[in-house]
């Protein structure tokens, strides 16, 4: 729902395309972070940026396989049912949370960046 | 197959009426437009709508790819400890424009890829000025630079 309100209707028939592809994109930056802490518990330092890139399409992968056993049809008409009956007020809250949880999720990136960093260096 | 075409004499006037019948049939059916070039409103639609299709993946493309290539720059500048303010701005620009493609529409497309290629050759430019002025290498990297 919080991704739906993020979504604007630009009247092309993609607003339910669009609200999967937004989940997607906060669930591989949520699942990278949290391979950056199982790369640096493993201390596994790899020096090639294809590797990472690998990392980042297998989460890209995961989240797709996610998001599309959760969100099909039936779930998106009960969506648009439910933003329906929310009032305005609500629905400006739910665009906040929304652009919250793409900052947080960021940070967070950052954050397991920075611990990787620190796990590397207890090896050194 | 033409829509149009006139075929015989158009008017009989004698012998000579023949002959420019034949001209009016001929100057028509090569003016004339094709059964098949003039698609209904239905059929234009459908054709809008499967460019349209065409045009939302590839930004879908487009915004996953640039997610992507965010963290695994993000994920390779910590583990190499060059971690620095670029970094961070070059993924919160990355993760900003996958995000604007999604909320804004696939209108958003042409100018998030028109902005990163800018970015990108001003990156080059300023990447180096920029980490002097703020830098933030010693505080957010824990190992050595390995590269």
């Amino acid at each position: 729902m919080v991704f739906y309100c993020l979504v604007r209707n630009d009247q092309t028939n993609t607003v339910h395309a669009r609200t999967i592809y937004l989940i997607e994109i906060f669930l591989i930056q949520v699942f990278f972070a949290f391979s950056e802490i199982i790369i640096g518990l493993l201390n596994l330092r790899f020096s090639s940026f294809i590797y990472y890139i690998a990392i980042g399409i297998i989460c890209s992968i995961l989240a797709y396989l996610l998001v599309n056993k959760k969100y099909n049809k039936g779930r998106g008409q009960e969506v648009v049912q439910k933003y329906s009956e929310l009032i305005s007020r609500r629905k400006v809250l739910l665009v906040l949370l929304g652009i919250s949880l793409f900052i947080v999720a960021f940070i967070f990136l950052i954050l397991n960046g920075m611990l990787m960093s620190y796990l590397f260096s207890l090896h050194e | 197959m033409h829509l149009m075409s006139i075929s015989g004499r158009t008017g009989d006037n004698g012998g000579g009426g023949s002959g420019d019948g034949n001209k009016l049939g001929k100057l028509i059916s090569t003016i004339s437009i094709p059964v098949g070039t003039m698609q209904t409103g239905f059929e234009t639609a459908n054709v809008l709508k499967a460019g349209l299709k065409d045009i939302a993946i590839g930004a879908k493309v487009l915004g996953k790819a640039s997610d992507i290539l965010a963290v695994a720059s993000i994920g390779h500048d910590f583990a190499t400890g060059t971690a620095n303010t670029s970094t961070l701005l070059n993924g919160f620009v990355l993760v900003g424009g996958a995000v604007a493609i999604g909320v804004i529409g696939v209108a958003a497309a042409p100018w998030v890829a028109g902005f990163g290629v800018v970015y990108g050759i001003g990156s080059l430019i300023f990447e180096k000025p920029l980490n002097n002025a703020f830098d933030m290498s010693g505080s957010i990297n824990f190992i050595k630079p390995s590269n």
